[in-house]
């Protein structure tokens, strides 16, 4: 269990966290959102025991995170930057991390599909390659508790859908924290949300518990849909529908597509994930 | 944890032109200084007085043995800033270290890197000094001891000064050489004042420099905070 107690945290005189409380004590996916500058990053490094807190406190399962330093191998953090040596191959990187945290090097080459970039530098990898080979490192131990600084970004949809669906499998018995900007990613793959608004948690719960029925998209036609889709009604130049979520955009289009009358243009009007990010709701 | 091993190879790795070059160097330097030494005193044109150059230039090794140190650990800074930027310094702040233990594991690699090159220095020295063991010690003890506490301060300023900066590039690092050359200086001006007397200067510089560096470490913890350590 992760507890937060008072968290403030920054980088020299500027404090980013403002007494952050937080209690994450159930595995399962905890989503953390935040426009740009709210305090995520600062948030995920306080945890990892990167930056410690001005005051407060972090507790892994009742003990003092920053007392105890075997404490540190139960957290898997990912940063923004890919924290490999530039100059080594994928291979001799693991092993140097390996070697530093007793980990199995092996493990980590298996748990991303490594295999065909481990005698390649990591000056010559891509950026979406990096991602790859800084997300296995994690796996060089068990963990208790994952922080994942968007970790799908500079990824393929190809590999960004096997972390998640990597990420979901760890959730089942671990603790995993997500921070990314992909509205739909989050409203996918999370339990729970945690908004960090400004440094301090804005809304912390279950993606049901946040209103829903608040997508609303603007649709251009080729006729009138007043009659069709009865729930909706001309705004300006969009005919604006409600709907219960992104899934439900295709099967709107397909009624309209049916009906003989040529979609011109979709456009999302309302969102409630970004309503929690401008202030609207939360 | 200690990463000085790992930092010593890949500085050694990455930096293989300044090894090379090093080791050149402190081999042409020792030799030629040893040579000249080997010739003897020099009788002044103007009154006949003898001065014994010999002896100052076999001491001139000292400060040069520091030089081909200062040389080589260059690679040292050069990893320090690329691992700050690419988010590896980050990555061991995470699993544990604190910016002393990461400070020290590069310290620790530029003073074993620096004995690479000041070694053959002296090995060259004591295999031509005459005059038996005891100046030969004295000669590699001076060598050894102004270089390695050289080495340890300017590397402890150096890495301390690139994590201050912003936006650190690696465009400083030769200005550690030129720090380290710096606290040279009195050595090798007092060398001809003070003659054969110079030993007493290096080794009080050797002290000096030791001194600092060490109190340097010690308030690296207060002085220099985790996030410095952030790309």
């Amino acid at each position: 269990m992760l507890t937060m107690t008072d968290v403030s945290s920054g980088y020299d005189t500027n404090e980013v966290l403002h007494s952050i409380n937080l209690e994450v004590s159930k595995p399962a996916i905890y989503v953390v959102l935040g426009p740009n500058g709210a305090g995520k990053t600062t948030l995920f490094r306080t945890i990892a025991g990167v930056l410690k807190p001005t005051s407060g406190g972090v507790m892994l399962d009742g003990r003092d995170l920053y007392a105890a330093n075997e404490l540190r191998h139960e957290i898997g953090y990912l940063s923004h930057y890919p924290a490999l040596p530039e100059e080594m191959t994928v291979a001799k990187a693991l092993a140097f991390y390996g070697g530093i945290e007793h980990g199995d090097v092996q493990a980590a080459i298996d748990s991303i599909g490594l295999r065909e970039l481990m005698m390649k530098k990591v000056s010559d990898l891509s950026q979406g390659q990096k991602k790859r080979a800084s997300i296995a490192k994690l796996f060089l131990r068990e963990r208790k508790l994952y922080l994942m600084d968007e970790p799908t970004s500079n990824l393929d949809p190809v590999v960004a859908k096997e972390v998640r669906d990597m990420l979901l499998g760890l959730s089942r018995d671990r603790f995993v924290l997500y921070s990314s900007h992909n509205l739909y990613e989050a409203q996918e793959i999370a339990d729970y949300i945690v908004l960090i608004k400004n440094g301090t948690v804005g809304f912390f719960g279950t993606k049901d518990e946040l209103r829903t029925g608040g997508y609303r998209i603007g649709i251009k036609a080729s006729a009138n849909l007043a009659a069709l889709l009865p729930n909706g009604k001309q705004e300006k130049e969009y005919f604006v529908v409600p709907v219960s979520g992104p899934q439900e955009v295709g099967e709107v289009v397909k009624k309209i597509v049916a009906a003989g009358i040529a979609v011109h243009e979709v456009k999302e009007i309302g969102n409630p994930l970004e309503d929690l990010f401008t202030g609207s709701q939360g | 944890m200690d990463i000085s091993k790992q930092v010593f190879r890949r500085s050694a790795r990455m930096g293989l032109s300044y090894v090379v070059l090093s080791l050149l160097m402190g081999v042409f330097l020792t030799t030629s200084l040893n040579i000249a030494a080997t010739i003897g005193n020099v009788s002044s044109a103007d009154n006949g007085n003898s001065v014994p150059l010999g002896p100052m230039l076999g001491l001139l090794v000292v400060p040069m043995g520091a030089l081909v140190g200062l040389v080589i650990t260059t690679p040292v800074y050069l990893l320090f800033v690329n691992d700050k930027n690419a988010g590896v310094l980050e990555y061991l702040l995470a699993v544990g270290m604190d910016q002393r233990d990461v400070f020290l594991g590069y310290l620790k690699a530029g003073v074993m890197l620096s004995l690479v090159a000041m070694v053959p220095v002296v090995l060259i020295n004591t295999a031509f000094m005459s005059g038996g063991l005891g100046p030969a010690l004295l000669g590699g003890a001076l060598v050894l001891g102004t270089g390695v506490s050289d080495v340890a301060l300017v590397t402890i300023m150096m890495t301390a000064f690139s994590s201050m900066q912003r936006r650190p590039t690696g465009m400083n690092s030769p200005l550690g050489i030129t720090i380290g050359v710096l606290f040279l200086i009195p050595e090798l001006l007092l060398l001809s004042v003070l003659g054969t007397q110079v030993v007493w200067v290096e080794g009080g510089m050797a002290v000096a420099l030791l001194i600092a560096a060490v109190f340097f470490l010690l308030s690296l913890g207060k002085l220099i905070k985790r996030e410095k350590l952030l790309p």
